[in-house]
């Protein structure tokens, strides 16, 4: 693996894997969901805030091209036999392409798609009904709208109570000028992360570097927007809720909020990525398939493939849901929650277990590597921050328990955290 | 069965007849179909090549439909007029012996082959004696399937424009096949004797769709490859087969039901011996040393290492023998083909070297005919079956025994195939641990017992707890599933469509009996499931000697009396046949209007052709420049989302969509202008080439993923084609966009299923009645 770094600040990395067919090139863009409100590059003492749901809407988009009836952009990638996509997350946006031939030329489109873009061409009300009709069809999911709620007891302030896709009303605010004020602050080559992974041969990494130099002049060191985060108040607005939808599955979820993660406790690189880890295995010891937890949730009939557990970090927010599908939505909630308590309060956490639970995710690691795709978007989130892929496989070494138990304790704060059923 | 010639003793069981010269003797009497009638391909079928299984499969498919016994003619010499003027360049040797053409036929569900005795005699025979007399009369044929350019008779007089006639007037089927291409080459016997005498192995396997291979009995040779530790098992070739340059190739050896890796040399061995017309096949098999005189063996050639030539000395020979042998290792280990290893009564075992991976996988395939019963009790046993052993006999210490193996996945799918189910448990874990463990060969252990050593009470039968567990967990994941309203609308259009026919029959049989079924039931059935159900086991990854020994002998304590069921494509699945056209428009509590479209008209599922299907399906919707999708770009408010699949099974394409309330009839419509646009070829220039583009590269693609390769060979060898992606690749790039719109006016729609909003089917709908969606939840 190699990382080129360009005077501008973007970075390439290579990941070459021989005797593979296929290639990917993936852009990661440091600006997603929760950044609503930024200091403008250009005028630093003005606040620029847009809508919910803009960095996704910018997505779509970029992606549509000229005139949108055509959908251009999307049939010039086909034409060359790649596959192209994006998704926006809390804290990024990825581009990617992923193919076998053209491969030169799949990655020159998709560079002038995110650094020469035609935005002004956008045909806005066509992609709001789009997304509009991908944020109605949400609505038809039981677990989709606990979650919706669960997002908006939790936080106050903090944008990522909305959807990564904004609200149906947020979507209707956006206009030409936000989506140009943050392809502006944010989409600047300095804060591009680029990764390439699969069968490269050393003469397209040559020309795809110059490619770049074509792109990006030597003297282009924009800096990028500042992101300002919200003031969020320590707890929750209330610990439990409901929604009545009889025509749906009944569902539950839990979630627990952690008032420590906010805009002044700076966790970033490593130290995000070993705490993410981290705070994943515990919950794997907490609630995962091999507790008491889990086997008396499964002997109730109350767990099944929707029964999820996940911890969230990012720079200035974290958070752990757990929910699921079943019967006695209100019942497993309770169950779950006081076994959480119990197991974190008590101390009851196994080494052993956590052990175990670190060999299992370095099994996983390993066999990502054996997907090209897999390889190049985790690569692609290690570089967003500053560290690379194979630095990720030690970060085992350095997590332990205790570490992980105060970092996770939280958990055990009832004001922080609350609940949604739906039945 | 009237046999004049002795010659074809040594064939064997396969059931053939060898018909006299005199055929058309009236004494000449009890050939032909004992009952009924039968349907014949008509051909030499050299090689019995890509082209001629698509014939061939054809045949048996359109038998099967019809109640017919699949038959092959053919000669039991090349006929002279298949010479042509240069014949010396056209022919000099076949590419198999009737032997293993025999095999190839009856492994392609042929149940009965004619062989026509051809001398002089018979070369007088009219075209239309032929079809009146041998044909219809005497072989009772009422389905003929031939080649396109297929000729018969006297002076091959007789045309498929004659047999076509002939078949009209006399109410017999004639199907004729378009020739098949593959590179850019029509795939013929011809070519592939060009290449095989080129030592192009690697073509001649792909138009195959097998490696080319040569059968015999071991015969003593001179012993001296023993005492040096290297015995050979030698065959000699029959005079009249085309063989390969001599030379030293990498092989496989199959003896009896298990194949091994192996070097062969073919030629005259000059170091030796000094008679040039003496050719023989000598084989070094690796890890195998019994004695196999009189024993028959098949030899599949691989891979072409060096040419023959002649050593100084004996001890230099052997030397490089020995540099030979490890070459074929190192080149072995990187061969990434899928080959069958063991075949024990009618259990598979295949495996898929890649030394590229970090992770193998295995997958344990269990078939058998589907019904509603049956297929329930298969489909929870998979379910009783993975969450425990005896060792671990929790699903928490199952679990767990799985982390420890650096967190192996294990799971169980059920797959519906026609009129068939098949359940599938599936593992894969890292091949080599941090520990230098090997944790995949621990998972196959876990696997083996799973299957095979449940924990059982002190009676012998299923633990009645976990059954009871496992009921709640199952019945609570289906109703899960069918909640969401995707699969409930692809599930109701496929009963719709199928109605009685077992091939509606839901992958995971009824849950009526689900619901009901006692572990003392479910006992029984587990063994008669292992004893009866087609087993195959595919495992792929690293290979080593310690892991192909353990999958092969996996099953072992397994009983068999002989019942196991044996599945040939073509006619298991059997092939479907629609009803008449209905609409059926249903409510139920939802938010959106869901319609779900089911067309026939798709090849069988056995075509060569199954790559075509591929491209309509990408033109069609299967990517974002596509067609349906243009109706959810330019209509997000009347059609949120529109996707397509096959059901190859069926041969039928289904297409779904979620539609704005109200907006069915112009989605509907919508749909129909889309279809159409592919049939008269009115869609935007690009269109066929990027989608043939993309699915080429999903292809090459496929290399990159070892699972998705299993799968890809997988599938393959259940649908019969047993091609791999260099001959997909290969067929892929003849397609043209006439083929794409001649297949797509082929499609007609027998299902339209509209699943409407509760709240809004009395306004949408005044004056009909409505009925609520059938309920398909269990009860818990």
């Amino acid at each position: 693996m190699h990382t080129y770094q360009h005077i501008s600040g973007l970075s390439v990395t290579v990941i070459p894997k021989p005797r593979f067919s296929r290639k990917f090139a993936g852009v990661v863009v440091p600006y997603g969901s929760v950044h609503t409100q930024f200091r403008d590059v250009k005028h630093p003492h003005e606040i620029i805030e847009v809508p919910p749901g803009t960095a996704h809407f910018l997505e779509h988009c970029l992606f549509s091209g000229k005139t949108t009836q055509s959908g251009e952009l999307i049939r010039r990638f086909a034409a060359l036999g790649v596959e192209a996509d994006a998704y926006t997350d809390y804290g990024h946006t990825m581009f990617y392409v992923l193919g076998t031939d053209h491969f030169g030329e799949a990655c020159k489109l998709l560079l002038s798609t995110l650094i020469e873009p035609t935005i002004g061409d956008c045909d806005l009300d066509l992609q709001r009904e789009v997304v509009q009709s991908e944020l109605n069809y949400l609505q038809s999911d039981s677990q989709y709208l606990g979650y919706e709620r669960l997002m908006k007891n939790m936080f106050k302030n903090h944008s990522c109570r909305y959807n990564v896709n904004g609200t149906l009303d947020s979507i209707g605010l956006i206009t030409k000028d936000h989506l140009a004020a943050v392809h502006r602050n944010f989409y600047t080559p300095r804060g591009f992360s680029i990764v390439l992974a699969g069968g490269f041969d050393e003469p397209f990494v040559e020309s795809f570097l110059e490619l770049i130099n074509d792109f990006v002049p030597n003297n282009n060191r924009e800096p990028l927007g500042e992101y300002i985060s919200p003031v969020e108040p320590r707890g929750t607005s209330r610990f439990t809720d409901s929604i009545v939808a009889p025509h749906l599955q009944d569902s539950y979820i839990l979630g627990f909020k952690d008032p420590k993660v906010n805009g002044s406790s700076h966790i970033s690189g490593a130290n995000l990525m070993i705490r993410r880890i981290a705070g994943q295995l515990l919950l794997d010891v907490i609630v995962g398939k091999t507790t008491f937890l889990y086997e008396e949730l499964y002997n109730l009939g109350a767990v099944n493939e929707r029964f999820h557990y996940s911890y969230h970090l990012e720079n200035d927010c974290s958070y752990v849901l757990v929910g699921g599908v079943c019967q006695e939505p209100d019942r497993a909630a309770e169950v779950v929650y006081n076994r959480i308590i119990d197991t974190l309060r008590g101390g009851k956490l196994d080494e052993d277990q956590f052990q175990m639970k670190k060999r299992v995710a370095m099994g996983s690691f390993i066999r990502s590597m054996d997907n090209i795709m897999t390889v190049g978007m985790n690569a692609a989130i290690c570089r967003l921050n500053n560290i690379d892929l194979f630095d990720y496989s030690s970060a085992f070494t350095r997590i332990d328990l205790s570490d992980t138990i105060e970092h996770m304790n939280f958990m055990l704060d009832s004001e922080a955290a609350t609940r949604v059923i739906v039945n | 069965m009237t046999t004049i010639n002795r010659d074809f003793d040594h064939l064997g069981d396969y059931s053939f007849d060898v018909l006299p010269c005199n055929i058309l003797n009236e004494d000449v009497k009890g050939v032909g179909p004992q009952e009924g009638f039968g349907g014949v391909a008509l051909g030499f079928f050299d090689g019995v090549h890509i082209g001629h299984k698509e014939l061939l499969r054809t045949l048996v498919y359109m038998c099967t439909l019809r109640g017919y016994e699949p038959a092959v003619f053919t000669m039991d010499r090349y006929p002279k007029f298949l010479r042509g003027e240069n014949s010396e360049s056209l022919f000099d040797g076949l590419i198999q012996d009737t032997r293993w053409k025999l095999e190839v036929l009856f492994e392609l569900g042929i149940e009965r082959t004619y062989i026509q005795q051809f001398d002089d005699a018979f070369s007088q025979v009219t075209p239309e004696d032929f079809l009146n007399k041998i044909l219809y009369d005497k072989l009772k044929a009422r389905l003929v399937v031939v080649g396109h350019d297929f000729r018969f008779g006297h002076k091959a007089a007789g045309d498929v424009a004659l047999l076509e006639k002939w078949g009209k007037e006399r109410g017999v089927e004639v199907i004729v096949i378009d020739p098949l291409f593959s590179n850019g080459e029509l795939v013929s016997s011809t070519i592939i004797r060009k290449a095989l005498k080129e030592g192009d192995l690697q073509k001649v396997t792909r138009l195959l769709g097998t490696e080319y291979s040569i059968s015999g009995p071991v015969v003593p040779g001179n012993a001296q490859g023993r005492t040096v530790g290297m015995p050979t098992a030698n065959v000699r070739i029959p005079a009249n087969l085309l063989v390969p340059p001599y030379g030293v190739y990498v092989t496989r050896t199959r003896i009896g039901g298990k194949t091994y890796n192996s070097v062969t040399n073919i030629g005259t061995r000059p170091t030796v011996n000094q008679d040039e017309s003496d050719v023989l096949m000598e084989t070094v098999i690796f890890d195998y040393d019994c004695n196999l005189y009189g024993i028959d063996i098949n030899v599949s050639f691989l891979h072409f290492l060096r040419p023959e030539r002649s050593f100084n000395s004996f001890l230099t020979l052997t030397n490089q023998m020995s540099k030979d042998m490890q070459t074929a290792r190192t080149w072995l280990d990187s061969y990434e083909q899928l080959w069958k290893i063991a075949d024990q009564e009618g259990i598979t075992t295949w495996v898929l070297p890649s030394d590229r991976f970090h992770s193998n996988v295995i997958n344990v395939c269990l078939s058998s005919p589907a019904d509603p019963c049956n297929s329930a009790a298969h489909a929870f046993l998979g379910r009783i079956l993975s969450s425990c052993t005896r060792e671990y006999p929790t699903k928490t210490a199952l679990t767990k025994r799985l982390d420890e193996l650096f967190g192996a996945e294990l799971d169980v799918s059920n797959r519906r195939e026609g009129d068939w189910q098949t359940i599938i448990f599936r593992a894969s874990t890292v091949n080599r641990g941090m520990d230098d463990s090997k944790p995949f060969h621990s998972l196959v252990d876990l696997v083996a017992q799973m299957l095979l050593d449940p924990p059982l009470e002190e009676d012998g039968f299923l633990v009645e707890e976990i059954v009871e567990r496992e009921r709640l967990n199952f019945l609570s994941d289906w109703n899960t599933y069918i909640s969401d309203y995707k699969n409930y609308v692809s599930l109701r259009t496929r009963d719709l469509l199928c109605g009685d026919q077992l091939h509606g029959t839901c992958m995971i049989g009824s849950i009526d009996c689900i619901a009901s079924l006692s572990s003392t039931e479910l006992t029984r059935i587990w063994r008669n499931w292992l004893k009866t159900a087609q087993i195959r086991v595919f495992v792929a990854g690293r290979m080593d000697t310690d892991l192909k020994n353990k999958v092969s002998n996996m099953w072992q304590e397994v009983s068999y009396n002989g019942g196991r069921i044996r599945r040939l494509a073509g006619r298991e699945p059997s092939p479907f046949l629609p009803g008449q056209p209905i609409k059926v428009i249903e409510k139920a509590p939802l938010e959106m209007s869901r319609i779900g479209l089911m067309y026939s008209g798709l090849p069988p599922y056995t075509s060569y052709r199954v790559g075509e299907i591929d491209v309509l399906s990408n033109m069609l919707a299967a990517a974002a420049h596509s067609l349906l999708n243009d109706i959810v770009r330019l209509h997000p408010e009347a059609v949120h989302n529109i996707s397509c699949r096959t059901f190859p099974f069926l041969s039928c394409l289904y297409i779904d969509a979620i539609v704005t309330p109200g907006k069915e009839d112009e989605v509907l419509r919508a749909v129909d202008r889309q279809l159409k646009k592919i049939v008269t070829g009115s869609y935007r220039e690009g269109l066929f080439t990027s989608s043939l583009e993309i699915i080429k590269n999903q292809l090459i693609s496929i290399s990159d993923e070892m699972e998705n390769m299993l799968s890809f060979r997988r599938n393959q060898i259940t649908s019969g084609r047993n091609i791999d992606i260099d001959g997909a690749l290969a067929l892929i790039r003849q397609i043209t966009p006439e083929q794409i719109h001649e297949l797509a006016s082929r499609l007609k729609r027998q299902v339209t299923y509209v699943l409407v909003p509760e709240k809004e089917a009395d306004t949408l709908y005044k004056g009909q009645i409505i009925n609520s969606a059938p309920n398909k939840k269990a009860k818990l």
